[in-house]
């Protein structure tokens, strides 16, 4: 049987087995796409610095900026981008407020997914000061990078993970595709506020994970 | 009871939106598009039945238990550090909102996509004392260019045409005339991305509010509420006092059926959970955040038991979508910041009968509505149930001329057809006249004031029809 059936059955059905992360990982990304969210990488985190500089590059994008990462080492690829020669700022520890006029001046915004809805194709970021929110909806390109072990199935299947603590204090933004607007006769046209292109870094090894 | 003038506003403000041409082609194409949406929507679901059944049960108990909901729902955002009102009225509201712009020495606010603050006419308030208040959300924006109302929920804009939407930006905003709906939307993306980076204030609607951790929910597609919400120092947060669900977990079903329903999308772009003011937390966002709670004649609603179902509504459009009426006449004739069927049944209670309570009979009674509604709202029941609120002797209402002499010509025909004599005679003249429309089409012409139909379109009906149904002096023919 088809594994994307059966990766649909199983979001849906309570009699079924619980899917397997190689399930969910095909589910959520058919979505994903189908909400026009575009695979920068896919594999392991060494190949986000490599894969991020060519995107940067090819849309002439030179100021980039960085939440800190929960699970995975973001800073490091910032640091290696700054070497390149591109102009990088990151969040949380030490960094300073970003004026307004900075912060809109970001081309490319890299943050780190707490967990990704396989049903829906939707990227759920949990904001800190280590990923504030503005990283996801100022810049026009937004790079979410995710370890495929936080795929789960369904929204329900999320808010049932979520620490109650976070509940309580921290606000959550469910992300589901590019920025996108109908307003104008029904037409679909992407980018209306927030980022025009999002682009997802799936980190399918564990060892990246710290 | 309705007043005069607003039924006969009515009246001429549907007569010209059903007869303009342009707005009519413009219609058809939105209402081609909407359903899709409403049938890619219920492909979606394995079954909507069960969904809707669910949905509706939550709202059920949160109206049902609203005010220990709402006190709830109070206690956690003020433990949280959101500042809460809860305006008894429209007034209230106004004033408590300006009350903290003036607090805040806030002069540019930017606004996310709110129906509560159409509700109050808070922009025009605002923009009376001076205050430059931009709708940020791509729709509002092109209708508050133009000057003009919303004319539906989710698509405010949908009335017009890409080259009017051009027309306006070159008028209005000095650059070189576009209608391609991309480059519509990027001119928009640049001129309101100077406004979020230096706005003092934002304000924002809110889709649900969920009594047990006091999270604010906000659905939407462009991300302007999260920039609304984000930026400014103070963000002021309108919501009616219905929008509650009683749990987190309840959210889930929520966030799915309205995305589907009022759009077609498994999930909006970006749906935001605000649990947090700011500061030790995020580090960002703004330093004071207000929650505006409206009743404006929501209480009332609870206490009637048909009306209160009208209070499950989840604002998400789909019944403007598939009805017969707003199809032909526009969101505009409504006359009301909630147009449509959910709008025929909440403008009464909440604007008062004179201004509103002629549109409880602007309905065929179709029930597309209430076949589509989420949680399952009857809205033609609602709908009697207004008309008989409404009630008075029918001549003081002002039909026009046609109405008011087919409806004495029948009653005066039905006295007289007892005789089948009499029956046949009134068949007959009927057909002679008829004939003068033509034999097999439908019938083109009728003699004034009748002609208030046939002007615009043919009356459905054939001569065969007529013979076929009338008694002649053969005696009954079938």
């Amino acid at each position: 049987m088809n594994e994307t059936i059966l990766a649909a059955a199983a979001v849906s059905a309570t009699i079924l087995p619980p899917p397997s992360e190689s399930q969910l990982t095909a589910r959520f990304l058919a979505e994903f796409t189908e909400v026009s969210g575009k695979l920068l990488c896919r594999g392991s985190f060494d190949s986000l610095m490599p894969t991020l500089m060519g995107l940067a590059r090819s849309a002439s994008a030179r100021k980039l900026a960085f939440a800190a990462g929960a699970g995975l080492p973001l800073s490091k690829v910032a640091q290696q981008l700054a070497q390149e020669g591109f102009e990088v700022s990151q969040a949380g520890e030490g960094a300073e407020q970003n004026s307004t006029e900075a912060m809109g001046a970001w081309e490319i915004g890299v943050v780190e997914a707490d967990y990704a809805i396989a049903a829906t194709g939707t990227l759920a970021l949990v904001a800190s000061p280590q990923n504030p929110r503005v990283l996801s909806l100022l810049p026009p390109i937004s790079v979410v990078a995710l370890r495929a072990s936080r795929i789960v199935p369904n929204l329900a299947a999320m808010f049932g993970r979520l620490d109650p603590a976070v509940i309580a204090h921290q606000s959550i933004v469910l992300v589901t595709g590019p920025s996108r607007t109908a307003d104008i006769e029904k037409r679909l046209v992407l980018g209306a506020h927030g980022p025009k292109e999002l682009y997802l870094a799936l980190i399918e090894d564990s060892d990246a994970a710290i | 009871m309705p007043t005069t003038s607003a039924v006969q506003d009515f009246f001429e403000h549907s007569a010209r939106k059903a007869t303009d041409q342009g707005l009519q082609k413009k219609l058809e194409n939105a209402s081609q598009r909407h359903l899709e949406s409403v049938t890619r929507a219920k492909a979606q679901f394995l079954d909507y039945e069960d969904e809707r059944s669910a949905a509706r049960r939550i709202k059920e108990e949160t109206v049902a238990n609203l005010r220990s909901l709402l006190d709830q729902l109070v206690e956690r955002l003020q433990s949280k550090g959101f500042k809460v009102y809860r305006a008894p009225d429209a007034a209230a509201a106004r004033q408590y909102i300006m009350n903290v712009v003036r607090a805040s020495d806030a002069r540019l606010i930017v606004k996310g996509k709110s129906m509560a603050t159409e509700e109050i006419g808070l922009n025009h308030y605002l923009e009376t004392a001076g205050l430059q208040v931009v709708e940020t959300d791509l729709g509002e924006y092109i209708v508050q260019l133009r000057g003009e109302r919303p004319s539906h929920i989710i698509t405010p804009a949908i009335h017009l045409s890409k080259e009017d939407i051009g027309q306006s930006f070159a008028e209005r905003l000095g650059v070189p005339y576009s209608s391609d709906p991309s480059e519509l939307t990027a001119i928009a993306r640049h001129m309101l991305r100077d406004k979020f980076l230096r706005a003092d204030l934002g304000i924002i609607g809110v889709n649900f509010a969920v009594a047990e951790t006091g999270t604010l929910v906000s659905v939407e597609n462009e991300g302007n509420s999260r920039l609304s919400a984000t930026l400014p120092k103070t963000v002021v947060a309108v919501m009616g006092m219905e929008k509650l669900v009683p749990r987190f977990a309840d959210l889930s079903h929520f966030l799915e059926i309205l995305a589907r329903t009022a759009t077609g999308q498994k999930l909006s772009a970006y749906t935001s959970l605000i649990n947090s003011v700011t500061g030790a937390e995020d580090g960002e966002g703004p330093r004071e955040f207000h929650v505006v709670i409206l009743d404006n004649g929501r209480q009332a609603m609870v206490e009637d038991p048909v009306l209160r179902e009208a209070l499950y509504c989840l604002r998400c459009g789909a019944c403007l979508n598939v009805c017969p009426i707003y199809r032909h006449i526009g969101g505009h004739a409504y006359d009301s910041a909630y147009p449509g069927p959910i709008g025929s049944i909440v403008s009464p209670p909440l604007f008062g009968f004179g201004r509103a309570g002629h549109l409880a009979f602007a309905s065929t009674l179709c029930g597309a509505c209430k076949d589509i509604c989420p949680v399952k709202i009857d809205i033609p029941k609602i709908l009697l149930h207004l008309r008989w609120k409404a009630s008075q002797p029918v001549s003081s209402i002002p039909w026009p001329r046609s109405a008011r002499l087919v409806r004495e010509g029948a009653k005066r025909f039905v006295r007289l057809a007892r005789w089948p004599a009499m029956a046949r005679m009134g068949a007959a003249i009927a057909r002679r006249v008829l004939r003068l429309s033509g034999g097999k089409s439908y019938v083109r012409w009728l003699p004034a004031p009748f002609d208030a139909w046939t002007r615009y379109r043919d009356l459905p009906v054939t001569m065969r029809d007529i013979q076929a149904t009338t008694p002649t002096h053969k005696g009954p023919s079938r």
